[in-house]
């Protein structure tokens, strides 16, 4: 048997899965077995190289604790440790169960369909959302990043960058301030590749700053290392902000006058003023001595401050409100909300603002362009407050008064301009503007854009983004509606979730009351593992891994690195799927025909996947998955850039050119320093909500930056001293590869991976030594999580840091749910319209809490 | 007219025909696609000022259009399939 089988030797080009960087990869397989997972040199992405957690899928493929066979549940009741009584069905019956349920709620009501995923299916969860546009459900929902992502910050990344998110530039940047993202340090977007660049740009002498509550694994990579109190950072920039324009008036005025809203004429009511004609925003022009609309071929001049009186009305260019209201935020105002000193704030504040080179050039490709070699970055860090959108602001504003956005050197929209392979023009997406003249992405992942906002509807979805249309990604308030779907008039009740690997009660807020919202529910889990989610689950299908599965996107946009190439992977099968597994992909085609649904399923894919002419899905007939990837290949680049063809060759790359880089001189449109529109946007959720009596804080649709405490004063009363803060590790990708073994074992050899890292003076005053057992009992929620302290000096005093999605509990998970890997912040996070942020349903991820040493202290 | 995406709960199924008369812009078909299906088609659709929502994406045929005051016929194009996509994005982040 076998001999041309025992021969075997071969090295697969394919795509990592590990998380949302798609680092292209060389699979080796002999035998049929795969041996080892190295980097793929020839990929401009991650140039060769893998993080641990790529290294190890391996494991993931091969771990006896996977899914191998459709399952369902004999148990009735459902609950966080009840278990499932799993038996094992045949795939049919799996898919003719599932089809039954999907057939009634399409007929009933469409929208009773949720998916859920989150970022380790993010190749898959794109399909699925074709699929449920498809059926006619607009409920969808991540977990796992999105909750604990950026969703503020990514809808900044469309106002202000044309992009979901941003990076440094790595090239030309030479200060990088770095607000608590782990940006070239082992998590965020293009992970390998960044670190590399960024690694390199500290060679070539960029200076990194930290301002980070924790001295993580990024921040101790930098120069300096600035403690913070957490929830804080927006009112550093404010001081920032006001050391800059009040105290060194440094700001870039050509660009502010040219590629913002700051000379637009704000009258009294906070709103533009507008010609009567067009209705465009007016400005102010000095030399001819008359208001004219921002885009009048005639304009001199353009005034950025002053006050005008126009048609009988006062006015004042945004430009001059924005400096009028930083004016109370000096340094001494922010150092007893930051804990930072006024004189550190201050010396940032200079060093940035000389850095940033106002006025310099630089010559590239030919082209002179503007140079400002300085970075603000952020994430979910500085984000994930309780004051999400407004800190944010603040912090985008810093680079947009000294002109360093898309520019050589400045913070760049990841990849915001594409102007496509050079043979066939496509991918191509160019930034573009509305009416205002404001930015309008081109290019988004889960269309449409946050900007232009929707109109403010109501509750026609399960999250509230109907009404509160500025959060662009997943929204916080979902398992609070899904709860309670009257309370928040949405007219029906969630029936059945199709759940695409997203362990939601673990990586969203307190598990108990995310359980509540999910256990009427008919779930059906696309699964690698029977993690804590899928003891509510009804039918478990067993998925392929990202290395038995192929995909129509393992190039997701974020995935490419922000200069150099632009890099299109495959990603294929390297083996077949073991057991009965089988790739998600192919199962939502299968089901659309059970249910009936493949015209719309097909119309839906030609529209989203761009898939024109010979390349169109018919719907007069099925295809496979690997002719829609094939086709969605062709479509993108050439008929002879088919899917045989990236199988064997792995990945096509060429040149990004300096217009799709650094795109912002070469286009009109203007990024917002007052957000006008959002103050509208505000006043139209305002009614809404009170029209339906829904208690909503709508008071942060500000157009200019504040400062507002997460908590107020009362909840750190009892005892709450401390705040509990939880952190990436490049270990580990949320709780999904927990129960890997070699990562455990990284992370069981690290001093902070599975502990929590505690202020060692702090420590001592509570008789906690290292290694100790501690209880952490939240002020929010009440609960109480048990976790070995690791005592530092590299974490601010007030604070505690926990990193990633520990703490398992699931007993089919044998190597997670082991005591000692790590522990689950999400038991002091509360579920609540108060713990979010409103414009951008944000959840606030910082909790007072109460530390004590444990009474309780295991036997080493 | 083909409505696809979050409109199923409205329209019940995929498929609407009518006919309408010369020189109709697709602000005609739309209203007579609200007159069948209810107010709830147009609220889905349109903002208050009557322009497409941010989400909706209308095809005449293989053209894409952007305001419904645009007629149904484009010079002398034959009017053929009307195809209208809600999108929603779902599953963010
Ligand atoms: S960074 Fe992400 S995609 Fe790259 S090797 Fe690590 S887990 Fe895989």
């Amino acid at each position: 048997m076998g001999a041309s089988v025992a021969g075997e030797d071969r090295w697969i080009p394919s795509t990592c899965g590990g998380c949302y960087s798609c680092c292209s990869l060389l699979v080796h397989r002999v035998n049929g077995t795969v041996v080892k997972i190295e980097g793929n040199p020839e990929s401009a992405t991650n140039r060769g190289r893998l993080c641990a957690r790529g290294i190890s899928g391996i494991m993931t493929l091969y771990n006896p604790n996977r899914v191998n066979v459709p399952l369902k549940r004999t148990n009735p009741r459902k609950g966080l440790d009840l278990d499932p009584g799993w038996v094992e069905i045949t795939w049919e019956e799996a898919l003719e169960t599932v089809a039954a349920r999907l057939k009634k709620i399409r007929q009933e009501d469409p929208r009773k369909l949720l998916l859920t995923g989150t970022v380790t299916t993010q190749d898959e969860v794109p399909f699925a959302r074709l699929f449920a546009m498809a059926f006619g459900t607009p409920n969808g929902w991540n977990s796992g990043a999105g909750n604990h992502c950026g969703t503020a910050e990514h809808l900044l990344g469309a106002v202000y960058h044309a992009s979901w998110s941003k990076q440094p530039d790595p090239d030309h940047c030479r200060y990088l301030l770095n607000f608590g993202s782990s940006v070239g340090a082992g998590s965020y977007y293009c992970v390998t590749g960044m670190a590399q660049r960024i690694a390199d740009a500290r060679l070539r002498g960029m200076r990194q700053v930290a301002i980070d509550p924790f001295l993580s694994i990024s921040a101790e990579k930098a120069d300096e290392w600035i403690p913070i109190r957490p929830g804080t950072d927006g009112a550093f920039a404010l001081a920032m902000l006001h050391v800059l324009l009040h105290e060194l008036g440094i700001y870039d005025r050509d660009y502010l006058e040219h590629h913002t809203n700051g000379p637009y004429l704000i009258g009294e009511d906070g709103l533009y003023l507008r010609d009567e004609q067009e209705q465009l925003p007016l400005i102010w022009d000095p030399i001819d001595g008359r208001a004219k609309p921002f885009s009048a071929p005639d304009i001199k001049a353009f005034a950025l401050e002053g006050e005008y009186a126009v048609n009988g009305s006062k006015a004042k260019p945004a430009f001059s409100l924005l400096k009028e209201h930083l004016r109370p935020f000096t340094p001494e105002w922010a150092a007893p909300i930051t804990s930072v000193p006024a004189g550190t704030i201050r010396r940032i504040a200079g060093e940035f603002g000389r850095e940033a080179r106002v006025g310099s050039t630089i010559v590239l490709d030919g082209k002179v362009l503007p140079y400002r070699p300085v970075a603000v970055m952020y994430f979910k860090g500085a984000q994930g407050h309780k004051n999400a959108l407004l800190s944010c602001i603040a912090l985008e504003l810093l680079c947009e008064v000294v002109g360093a956005s898309n520019v050589p050197g400045a913070l760049l929209g990841m990849n915001a301009c594409s102007l496509g392979y050079p043979e066939t023009g496509n991918p191509k997406w160019v930034p573009k503007t509305d009416r205002d003249g404001l930015l309008v992405a081109a290019h988004w992942p889960t269309p449409p854009a946050p900007y232009p906002p929707r109109e403010v509807k109501g509750a026609e979805t399960i999250d509230l983004k109907g009404m509160i249309p500025t959060c662009p990604g997943s929204s916080g308030a979902l398992p609070l509606v899904m709860a309670d779907p009257e309370r928040f008039k949405v007219p029906y009740k969630i029936e059945m979730n199709l759940h695409l690997g997203s362990n939601y009660v673990m990586t969203f807020a307190n598990p108990e009351q995310v359980a509540e919202a999910f256990k009427d529910v008919f779930q059906v889990s696309f699964s690698l593992y029977l993690d804590e989610s899928t003891y509510f689950s009804d039918i478990v299908l067993p998925a392929a891994s990202y290395l038995e599965r192929l995909s129509h996107m393992a190039d997701w946009m974020a995935s490419n690195a922000p200069v150099g190439e632009w890099c299109y992977h495959v990603r294929q099968p390297v083996t077949e799927p073991i057991g009965e597994r089988r790739a998600t992909c192919e199962v939502l085609l299968d089901l659309a025909e059970r249910v009936g649904m493949r015209q719309e399923l097909h119309a839906c894919v030609n529209l989203m996947l761009q898939l024109k002419g010979p390349f169109a899905l018919d719907p007069g007939r099925p295809y496979s998955w690997e002719e829609i990837v094939d086709r969605r290949y062709k479509a993108l680049f050439g008929e002879a850039h088919g899917l045989e063809w990236f199988k064997e060759h792995g990945i096509l790359k060429w040149p990004k050119k300096v217009e799709e880089v650094y795109w912002k001189p070469f286009s009109s449109a203007r990024a917002p320093i007052y957000l006008e529109w959002l103050k509208r946007l505000g006043e139209e959720v305002q009614a809404m909500a009170q029209k339906l009596d829904l208690p909503l804080d709508t008071s942060a649709f500000l157009p200019l930056p504040e400062w507002r405490p997460c908590h107020p004063e009362q909840e750190t009363a009892n005892g709450h001293d401390l705040t509990a803060i939880y952190y990436k590790v490049p270990m580990q990708t949320f709780s999904g590869t927990y129960d890997n073994p070699w990562l455990d074992e990284a992370c069981s050899i690290d001093r902070f991976a599975y502990h929590v890292a505690i202020h060692a003076e702090t420590a001592r005053r509570k008789g906690i030594q290292d290694g100790d057992w501690i209880e952490i009992t939240s002020a929010s929620t009440g609960a109480t999580v048990r976790g070995r302290a690791a005592l530092t000096e590299g974490i601010h005093p007030e604070v505690i840091a926990i990193a990633g999605c520990g703490g398992h509990w699931s007993k089919f998970l044998t190597v997670a749910n082991r005591e000692g890997r790590g522990v689950c912040f999400e038991w002091l996070m509360p579920v609540g319209l108060g713990n979010l942020d409103i414009p951008s349903l944000t959840q606030d991820q910082c909790v007072p809490v109460r530390v004590a040493r444990s009474t309780s202290q295991p036997q080493a | 007219m083909h409505f696809y995406g979050h409109t199923r709960d409205v329209t019940g199924g995929t498929d609407f025909v009518t006919e309408l008369p010369e020189r109709s812009t697709v602000r005609d078909l739309l209203d007579r696609a609200v007159a069948h299906y209810g107010e709830k088609l147009r609220e889905r659709l349109l903002t208050r000022s009557g322009a497409l929502e941010a989400n909706v994406q209308l095809f005449v045929g293989e053209r894409q259009v952007l305001s419904p005051d645009e007629p149904l016929r484009d010079g002398l194009e034959a009017v053929g399939e009307v195809t209208i996509f809600v999108v929603s994005a779902t599953a963010g982040g």
